[in-house]
């Protein structure tokens, strides 16, 4: 949710954002904010909690934490995860800049956060998703997400799909920008539909198209089932 | 013909026939493997162009898709030009050649801006545009957009808004512009009543709300990319979007309709 520097996001509140869940049918989604990514951490967090506490049946807040301030991660874990009742965790390692091994290694205190309290995250997978094959073999109490998958070409080796296939506690979002014909299909195929969620990067992208993707797609309607949802109420523990 | 639920009746203003040296994902490239991804997304007609224009210049492809297609009523055909000094479309004058098309029932044209290394300033492209221009026969540009970020920097917005300033009976119509243009495109469609784009890569939130309003739904045309890319995100955006059925028609196919049937013969 928000606003984004580079370019117009239209209708990027919560409230906003619920009207055109409600239009979809999407009756849940997790949620972070813009300024977390691209800005102050702290000051995205704090507004999804207040979109969590106005609608609290509709979405689940995820935490952002930005590994440039390390000094900060541990409280901000303990007010997120304490006091806003957020869910999973979110790591953005390309708009957070995330280019080299080490500067994983920051993330270390939040891996081992979420080991202890059996959290899921999300991550912006490109670069480094090998980083996070290595991290979910080592934090096996966590699930990892590697988000922006659905798009596959098909052509590049991809080592997050590789590693949603072989590592239990990997899945895949099916969000991803360029909607290749006949490539979700492909990515269903090589993952398996237990091992992915939906996604959509809405209100940054337009939610209808996003799901387009799984409706429309070629796949028996329990894979659907189970993309579009079900798996999620697992990885987030929701039983409504 | 394929019937949705809600009389849309799909005309895809996007796409082609044709293979291309990197196989398409999907692995469809014939007319026949096009008219199955219509039935199956309940597209009744495609205005298509030949792969081999873009890959290699507009001759040998605008003659092969006329060849391929002929007999699929369902495929409208597009021919792809060049600004022809330099005698790529053959000894034709442009006129003679715009003239030729149209007998053949020709009656839109693409251009391909980016990878055709063309220069669309006025004062390259006159006339060629003013030729479509005096015919009003619409004007598709393909910046070979593969990410939406390239919106931003394939296409020269400047010359955009000088062609549609200077040529206002022609119809120009941007494919696969991404929904993170908002801030230039606004301005351009609150100033001109015959820029419209197609919707395969629009994916601004409630962006195709937003343009109805305040620009009009006549700006927006159905479109997919295919076979390279999807129907499924547009299609979907389309049948989801919260605007009158009025104007899920109008962009679903009748705006292209429209274009077609004011082309002046």
């Amino acid at each position: 949710m928000g606003p984004h520097g580079e370019f117009h996001i239209p209708r990027n509140t919560p409230e906003w954002m619920i009207k055109i869940m409600d239009r979809i049918g999407v009756s849940k989604a997790a949620i972070s904010h813009c300024i977390s990514l691209e800005s102050d951490f702290k000051v995205g967090n704090a507004i999804v909690y207040e979109a969590i506490k106005k609608f609290p049946n509709r979405f689940i807040g995820y935490a952002v934490l930005n590994p440039h301030y390390p000094e900060e991660i541990g409280e901000e874990l303990e007010r997120c995860f304490k006091h806003y009742g957020m869910k999973a965790i979110k790591f953005h390692q390309s708009l957070h800049q995330i280019k080299y091994p080490s500067d994983f290694e920051r993330y270390r205190l939040v891996l081992e956060y979420a080991e202890s309290n059996n959290l899921t995250m999300l991550c912006h997978g490109f670069p480094l998703p090998k980083k996070i094959e290595e991290a979910a073999r080592e934090y096996r109490n966590v699930n990892f997400i590697i988000a922006h998958c659905g798009s596959w070409n098909m052509r590049e080796e991809s080592e997050a799909l590789s590693a949603a296939k072989h590592v239990p506690n990997i899945y895949v979002d099916s969000s991803g920008s360029i909607e290749w014909y006949g490539a979700f299909e492909k990515v269903v195929d090589k993952v398996g539909s237990d091992k992915i969620l939906f996604g959509s990067d809405f209100p940054w992208c337009n939610l209808a198209f996003m799901i387009g993707r799984i409706l429309f797609a070629r796949i028996p309607d329990e894979d659907k089932r189970k993309i579009l949802g079900l798996n999620a109420k697992k990885l987030y523990k929701i039983n409504s | 013909m394929p019937k949705n639920n809600i009389g849309l009746h799909l005309f895809d203003c996007n796409s082609t026939i044709g293979r291309k040296a990197v196989r398409n994902p999907g692995c469809a490239y014939t007319p026949e493997d096009i008219i199955s991804i219509m039935d199956y997304y309940m597209i009744n007609r495609a205005l298509v162009s030949h792969a081999i224009c873009e890959g290699n210049g507009p001759l040998p492809g605008n003659k092969m898709l006329l060849s391929e297609i002929n007999g699929y009523d369902r495929f409208i055909p597009c021919w792809v030009l060049l600004p022809n000094l330099t005698g790529e479309l053959g000894d034709k004058k442009i006129s003679d050649l715009i003239d030729e098309m149209l007998e053949k029932g020709v009656k839109a044209a693409k251009i391909y801006p980016y990878n055709h290394r063309l220069c669309l300033s006025e004062w390259c492209m006159r006339e060629l545009l003013s030729a479509l221009e005096e015919h009003r026969i619409p004007l598709l540009m393909d910046f070979s957009i593969v990410h939406y970020s390239e919106s931003v920097w394939k296409i020269p917005w400047n010359d955009i808004y000088e062609i549609c300033r200077n040529h206002k009976n022609l119809p120009v119509i941007l494919l696969r512009v991404g929904g993170n243009v908002n801030r230039i495109l606004f301005p351009l469609l609150d100033k001109f009543e015959n820029l419209h784009i197609d919707i395969s890569y629009y994916m601004s939130n409630d962006g195709l709300e937003i343009i109805c309003e305040k620009f009009g739904a006549n700006h927006l045309l159905f479109g997919t990319g295919m076979p390279t890319y999807s129907p499924a995100g547009p299609l979907s955006m389309l049948l989801y979007s919260n605007i009158s059925l009025k104007e899920k028609r109008m962009i679903g196919g009748e705006n292209m309709d429209r274009l077609l049937k004011s082309v002046i013969i």
